[in-house]
């Protein structure tokens, strides 16, 4: 019986409890009676025996094992009937946690998928990035020479395994047209280590990676849909690659994604396929990966690969000296660009939840006194103060539920728009969800802004003072002088705040249009870019180049055509060391002489506008046979021949029959931004194409016609040049430019947003204030009114203390800004993080809105009617 | 008896104490709260008095203890109550706190006689 009794439902138990004590009264009524006490005595008296009705049941059901969580239930059911009938003071309270609230779920859930969310590979914990560093090739410098890969295999007792990657460009042809994709040549473990299974079919056998075995391919799951109408008795069949016969072994399953931060799909897995950069430690075009041993962390894994790199650099000085060995996380590795500009955003967001906290908690204080009276009264009639700081701390956890849950549906759309409009940068954008971290996170976040808003009234010390509030007529509300204090510096908190934020995005929108004001060094308005891959294993692809050149400046509304083996801001380079003539060899393991090297057409120059500084540019004579010549930029000039005439001095790039080949520098021209707008140009030497010929080259083709014609063009005069040559990834310069601000752009348009937010709750939270005290001082202001003081003067006592907020406001952020600007240093361009213009700019921003908020309320004081102020008392 | 003396007459029953007396009174038969406080008043002479805010609590922790038990009866003057009931543990339970108090009150007197008897030396 005792057990069940737990299991009652509370109205049921609470239904009997008033029962039992109903019986208990009458009982004693009737003894009284029998006594001989009139029925009336009786009553009252059993009564006043009896006790405080109330609170005997209040301790009774606290014995009761639910009686927290009814208690808890009742004080939601009263708060939900609270919020209901205060509608506008819910509405916006909510809107403003449920933008608050939602913004930092949203960056969050970026957070997730960026950092948190595990790989789809097995164990994703274990995997890390080995690389080398302390190469002067500038670029990202994550590789590794290949004979370094295989020292580090051996050697090392931290991995369980290691594998090696590098993307490359294919040509498959055969049944369909030519076709050129990217892919990735990986040794025969690569797919065992990271624990995928194929779709279909299998992955490579760990010989498969050996001379004579390596004829084998694993089909992306898009390839083989698109090519091979994913008809499952591909396997085993023979394709044609690079013009060599390969046996497709299986295929990878849809989600299979290895690289995520590239705008390219990979479309084929082989093994290594014996390159001679295979045995070459200066040649770094390797990525390492490996498993950590069950137990090994990452810090002993660096210490034992940092051990091997040395002993690398005393074997191989020529190549390996002053090389580090790194080793991080592979999936803090592939967020690496991203990294530090989350956090700087998340922090951001945090600030806007702060601001819109200081907002509803302001909303609440004035609230609870315009309560005081409901407050008061339920004090008198027995509620502890305990008991209504749980009814607080009930109002606002469900505001901060509601807020949440709104939140929640905010961040849906904020998701469909990150995963539309963010930049390829940040890897595994589509994968953005509201999973169960983002749920907690949510949870998390209400929660914490829910018990700050509970606790706010209790800090604001506004104890109601029983007597005085009751003796207040039923027209006016009574604010204690601490609550008024604790609003005000709310304000001045949250228009501190706010100009940090202002002046985060301020730096950030200058930086961006230094971005966009960067000196490309070329044109990049109608200009297409196609990389265009020669037949495969041609003997002449400078002939098949020569020819679709050709073709495509036949074809109509091309003003322009040349070619480049590495076209800016596409991400293909072609760094290395070089020699100058005369001067010594640098030292081994320093490439002192570095540059990027292009090798392009005589039509280069004019196709992509460039600007000659000096000398000459290269014509159709500089061809193979002829005298080898070069030009370099003015980059290179400065650096390398400071304060000497480069022009007629000969350098050497590249080898011909095993000698190097001295090029006679024959003009400067002024130099590009290769690899990214916001990257500092790189020494370049420029090189005929015909003289060093190349099998894949970009063109790059100056037209107004539409892209998806011209696009269709250049595919069917590559195809009419060659049956086996294949274009591949045709873009605009102005897509190639956009990609390489949209990290920028992205970045700076969730600051502005946020900054913009945060802007319009802290107008609001001013106008509150202000709005708040005007009323409160109706009667002075009558007064003043009424004593002869003009619209002037009241207008300027009401703005005077919202300004003197604002001003303490934006003293205190301007302090805040210097200290917490420097944490995105990483994140501007071209300008300092003391930026005085962009503070100048903010500030008075801030004040401007401050300005306006206090207006529109002082102008309402003006108008206060003396008779009707003075009629309250 | 006026106001004071009434008050003065009154003693504070300890807490756990309660819990003995109500196990004790339930001992002779079921009974409802208003019969346990007057059981208790009447026993003790009109000294120990019973707040209903205590007996009540007091009750329903009794029985969350498994100690009593409940049930709804009509009363004798017609009247539906909630009568309580010792179950067996009780009854256990009532032995252990009766030897309890048994040795505390043994222990006090013995405490307050030999200052007596310290005090006649």
């Amino acid at each position: 019986m005792s057990r069940w009794w737990s299991l009652l439902p509370s109205r049921r138990r609470e239904k009997e409890l008033e029962e039992e004590i109903q019986a208990h009264l009458s009982m004693a009524r009737q003894d009284r009676i029998d006594r001989g006490e009139t029925p009336h005595e009786a009553e009252a008296n059993a009564r006043r025996e009896f006790g405080n009705l109330t609170s005997v049941k209040e301790v009774t059901r606290e014995m009761w094992g639910w009686s927290a969580l009814d208690a808890f239930l009742r004080d939601l059911r009263y708060a939900a009937r609270a919020l209901m009938r205060s509608p506008g003071f819910t509405i916006v309270a909510l809107l403003t946690l449920a933008l608050g609230i939602g913004a930092n779920t949203a960056i969050f859930s970026v957070v997730n998928v960026v950092l948190l969310k595990p790989l789809p590979f097995r164990d994703s914990d274990g995997l890390v990035q080995v690389w080398t560093s302390g190469l002067r090739a500038g670029g990202q410098g994550d590789w590794s020479s290949f004979p370094d890969y295989v020292d580090w295999r051996q050697e090392n007792d931290v991995f369980e395994e290691m594998a090696a990657y590098r993307t490359w460009l294919f040509t498959l042809s055969g049944d369909a047209p030519s076709e050129a994709m990217p892919g990735f040549l990986t040794t025969s473990r690569f797919f065992d280590l990271l624990g995928v299974q194929p779709l279909l079919g299998r992955t490579f056998l760990p010989d498969e990676d050996q001379p004579g075995r390596n004829r084998v391919v694993i089909l992306s799951y898009g390839l083989w849909r698109r090519r091979f109408e994913a008809n499952p008795a591909v396997v085993g069949r023979s394709v044609t690659i690079n013009g060599s016969s390969y046996t497709v072994i299986g295929v990878m399953p849809a989600g299979f994604r290895f690289l995520y931060a590239y705008p390219d799909v990979f479309e084929l897995y082989m093994p290594t396929q014996s390159f001679s950069d295979q045995q070459d430690r200066d040649s770094h075009n390797y990525y390492a990966i490996g498993r950590l041993k069950p137990g090994v962390t990452v810090e002993q894994a660096r210490i034992n690969m940092r051990l091997i790199g040395r002993n690398l650099a005393r074997h191989y000085p020529s190549s390996n000296k002053d090389l580090d060995v790194m080793v991080t996380p592979f999936q803090e590795h592939m967020a690496r660009a991203v990294h530090s500009p989350l956090l700087v955003i998340l922090g951001a967001v945090g600030l806007v939840l702060l601001i819109a906290c200081a907002n509803v908690a302001s909303l609440v204080l004035a609230r609870s006194n315009a309560r005081t009276r409901e407050m008061v009264v339920r004090t008198a009639l027995g509620a502890s103060r305990g008991r209504l700081l749980r009814q607080n701390l009930a109002e606002s956890l469900l505001l901060g539920a509601l807020g949440g849950a709104c939140a929640v549906l905010l961040v849906q759309m904020a998701m469909r728009m990150m995963r539309t409009f963010g930049p390829d940068e940040i890897p595994r954008l589509g994968e953005l969800s509201v999973d169960w971290r983002v749920l907690v996170f949510t949870l998390f976040v209400s929660l914490a802004t829910a018990t700050i808003l509970g606790l706010v009234p209790a800090i604001s010390g506004s104890r109601p003072a029983a007597n005085e509030a009751l003796r207040e007529s039923g027209m006016r509300t009574t604010t204690s002088r601490g609550s008024g204090r604790v609003r005000s510096a709310l304000v001045v908190a949250e228009i501190a705040l706010a100009l940090m934020l202002a002046v985060g995005a301020g730096l950030m929108i200058r930086s961006f249009s230094r971005l966009l004001d960067v000196d490309t060094g070329f044109d990049p308005s109608d200009v297409l870019v196609a990389y265009v891959m020669s037949p495969p294993q041609s003997t002449n692809p400078t002939a098949f180049f020569e020819q679709v050149l050709e073709r495509v400046r036949e074809i109509p509304g091309v003003e322009a055509v040349g070619a480049s083996a590495t076209v800016p801001l596409t991400g293909w380079n072609h760094q290395g060391g070089f020699g100058i003539e005369g001067r010594p060899d640098p030292p081994p393991g320093v490439l002192e002489f570095h540059a990027n090297r292009p090798r392009v057409s005589p039509g280069y120059l004019e196709a992509m506008r460039m600007t000659m500084l000096r000398g000459r540019w290269f014509t159709d004579q500089d061809r193979a046979g002829a005298p080898d010549v070069a030009v370099i930029s003015d980059v290179t000039a400065r650096r390398y021949w400071p304060g000497e005439d480069p022009i007629g001095q000969r350098v050497s790039l590249d080898e011909r029959d095993g000698k190097p080949v001295w090029r006679e520098i024959i003009g400067i021209v002024q130099g590009v931004t290769h690899f990214g707008l916001d990257v500092e140009r790189v020494s370049e030497i420029y090189v005929p194409y015909s003289q060093s010929p190349q099998d894949a080259m970009g063109l790059v083709v100056r037209t107004r016609r539409p892209v998806a014609e011209m696009t269709a063009s250049i595919r069917r005069e590559t195809r009419a040049a060659d049956a086996n040559g294949a274009t591949f990834r045709i873009q605009t310069m102005e897509q190639l430019m956009a990609a390489a601000q949209s990290k920028r752009r992205f970045h700076m348009v969730l600051l502005v947003a946020f900054a913009g937010l945060a802007l319009i709750l802290a107008a609001v939270g001013v106008y509150g204030v202000v709005a708040f005290s005007v009323v409160q001082r109706t009667h002075e202001v009558g007064i003043r009114i009424a004593l002869g003081a003009g619209q002037g003067q009241v207008l300027g006592m009401v703005v005077r203390q919202g300004l003197g907020l604002a001003i303490a406001g934006v003293a205190l952020g301007i302090a805040g800004a210097f200290a917490l600007t420097r944490l995105m240093s990483s994140l501007l361009f071209g300008i300092t993080v003391t930026d005085p213009l962009t503070f100048v700019t903010a500030s008075s921003l801030l004040l401007l809105v401050a300005a306006i908020a206090c207006a529109v309320p002082a102008l309402r004081a003006t108008r206060v009617d003396p008779l009707t102020a003075l009629r309250y008392e | 008896m006026d106001k004071r003396d009434r008050y003065r007459n009154r003693i504070e029953i300890l807490q756990g104490t309660l819990d003995m007396l109500i196990l004790q009174t339930l001992r002779w038969g079921p009974q409802h709260g208003y019969g346990i406080s007057n059981a208790i008043r009447a026993g003790s002479a009109d000294v120990l008095q019973v707040e209903t805010g205590s007996l009540y609590p007091a009750l329903h922790r009794l029985e969350r203890s498994g100690w009593v038990e409940s049930e709804w009866r009509i009363s004798e003057n017609k009247q539906r109550a909630k009568y309580y009931r010792l179950t067996p543990s009780g009854r256990t339970q009532l032995a252990a706190e009766q030897s309890r108090w048994n040795q505390i009150s043994a222990a006090i007197a013995a405490l307050m006689d030999s200052k007596e008897s310290e005090e006649g030396a």
